[in-house]
């Protein structure tokens, strides 16, 4: 069964009652919300995702809900709840959305250490996979909206989850992030795409999520196999440049963009060691996503070739 | 237990692996990647000083004599202790990382 196959009235009394159970790739979200922009959000951006049976197992239970009290009714704020306990400040009701998506992140990245998980976007063509790790506001989610409506499959846009056992990459193909100048590039980019509405003033500006291609969220099971890890940079006016970068301090400096690296320990370091072996490693400058797709497009024809 | 003198002379200074650490290397052409396991470190080396601690692994004390001497066999880096300072410089860093320390060889620890 699919999120879309529920009416809005059904997914709304699942999310006000027992939960909502959302797949997206390897795990399994009960979701538990009476706020109306969830439900909005969610229904436009999972369309496409199953929905877990009652007796799955799941892997993290949330609930984003209103705060009580005076809040309520003066500059209402949501807050996010797991397990019961509250990790983060509560936000403005504005901000209901978003702060859903970064509370599914943090769910993955505080917990899945099954693999190692790097702050990194993931596109995949052809099986093998590109890592994008960045640090915000280098241009990582923008670069990959723009390759994923371009022919490649997105795998991930915040968290690329390694196989500590042989490497491969899973795919969550859940919504992208997009903030600021970066939703109106998109959209001139791909008008096709849908979005979710923006919330103003968070802490990262004014964001909204991008949806997930449909059929990428259909091949989620596939995962893929890293061939490149390329650290991208967003340079105003910037001619595209794709240059070798060394292996050392590139598995350094993803180490460095891990979430559970220092969890790990020796398996963290065997798996970035393997991982950054198997792959070329560059520095991308870019400034126009259409040079990108090229460059992109031409590192998959050489390594085929 | 008996604790000998800290031997500072920079000639007679001893040097050996710190027995507490447990090394886990990677090479990408020439370049190291270092993990240490009980700190949960990683370190990115240079082959010169990858080399020098590589000296240390098979467990022996060396002085700052030995180490060039080891050098120039194990690792063909060859070069007169006057103008070893480079060298004494990696040592006294791998000493502030921990990873290798002072050594005492009479002292029973």
């Amino acid at each position: 069964m699919l999120l879309s196959d529920l009416s809005p009235i059904e997914l709304g009394q699942r999310l006000r009652g027992a939960g909502l159970a959302l797949r997206t790739g390897p795990f399994v979200f009960r979701i538990h919300s009476a706020v109306p922009a969830v439900a909005e959000g969610l229904s436009l951006l999972y369309a496409a995702n199953s929905l877990a049976s009652d007796d799955e197992f799941v892997d993290f239970d949330l609930r984003l809900d209103w705060v009580h009290g005076v809040r309520r009714w003066v500059r209402p704020q949501v807050q996010f709840l797991f397990d019961g306990e509250s990790p983060f400040e509560p936000l403005p009701a504005d901000h209901a959305y978003p702060l859903l998506e970064w509370a599914m992140n943090w769910c993955i990245s505080a917990h899945a250490h099954q693999g190692l998980l790097l702050h990194a976007a993931v596109v995949e063509r052809q099986g093998l996979a590109v890592i994008l790790p960045a640090p915000p506001g280098s241009g990582k989610s923008t670069l990959c909206s723009g390759l994923i409506n371009r022919g490649w499959r997105l795998l991930s846009d915040e968290v690329a989850m390694i196989s500590l056992s042989d490497g491969g990459v899973t795919a969550l193909a859940r919504p992208v992030s997009l903030k600021n100048e970066s939703l109106e590039v998109i959209r001139r980019f791909a008008p096709e795409s849908v979005f979710n509405r923006v919330s103003h003033g968070t802490v990262k500006g004014s964001v909204t999520h991008m949806r997930a291609p449909a059929e990428h969220v259909r091949r989620v099971a596939e995962r893929a196999w890293p061939r490149w890890v390329v650290f991208p940079r967003y340079i105003a006016g910037a001619e595209p440049a794709m240059k070798p970068r060394p292996k050392a301090g590139s598995m350094v400096e993803l180490g460095r963009n891990a979430f559970n690296y220092m969890v790990l320990g020796q398996q963290g370091f065997d798996a970035l060691g393997n991982l950054v072996t198997g792959c070329d490693c560059y520095d991308f400058h870019y400034s126009r996503l259409d040079d990108a797709v090229v460059a992109f497009d031409g590192l998959l024809q050489r390594a085929l070739a | 237990m008996t604790v000998g003198l800290p031997n500072t002379c920079p000639v007679l200074a001893v040097f050996r692996l710190n027995p507490l650490v447990q090394l886990h290397w990677r090479d990408f052409d020439g370049d190291w990647v270092l993990f240490e396991a009980l700190s949960g470190q990683t370190h990115q080396l240079d082959a010169v000083t990858a080399a020098v601690l590589m000296c240390f692994e098979s467990g022996a004390s060396l002085s700052r004599p030995d180490l060039l001497a080891t050098l120039a066999i194990d690792f063909g880096i060859t070069m007169p202790a006057t103008e070893a300072a480079p060298i004494w410089a990696v040592l006294d860093q791998l000493a502030a990382l921990g990873l290798v320390i002072p050594h005492t060889p009479n002292a029973a620890v």
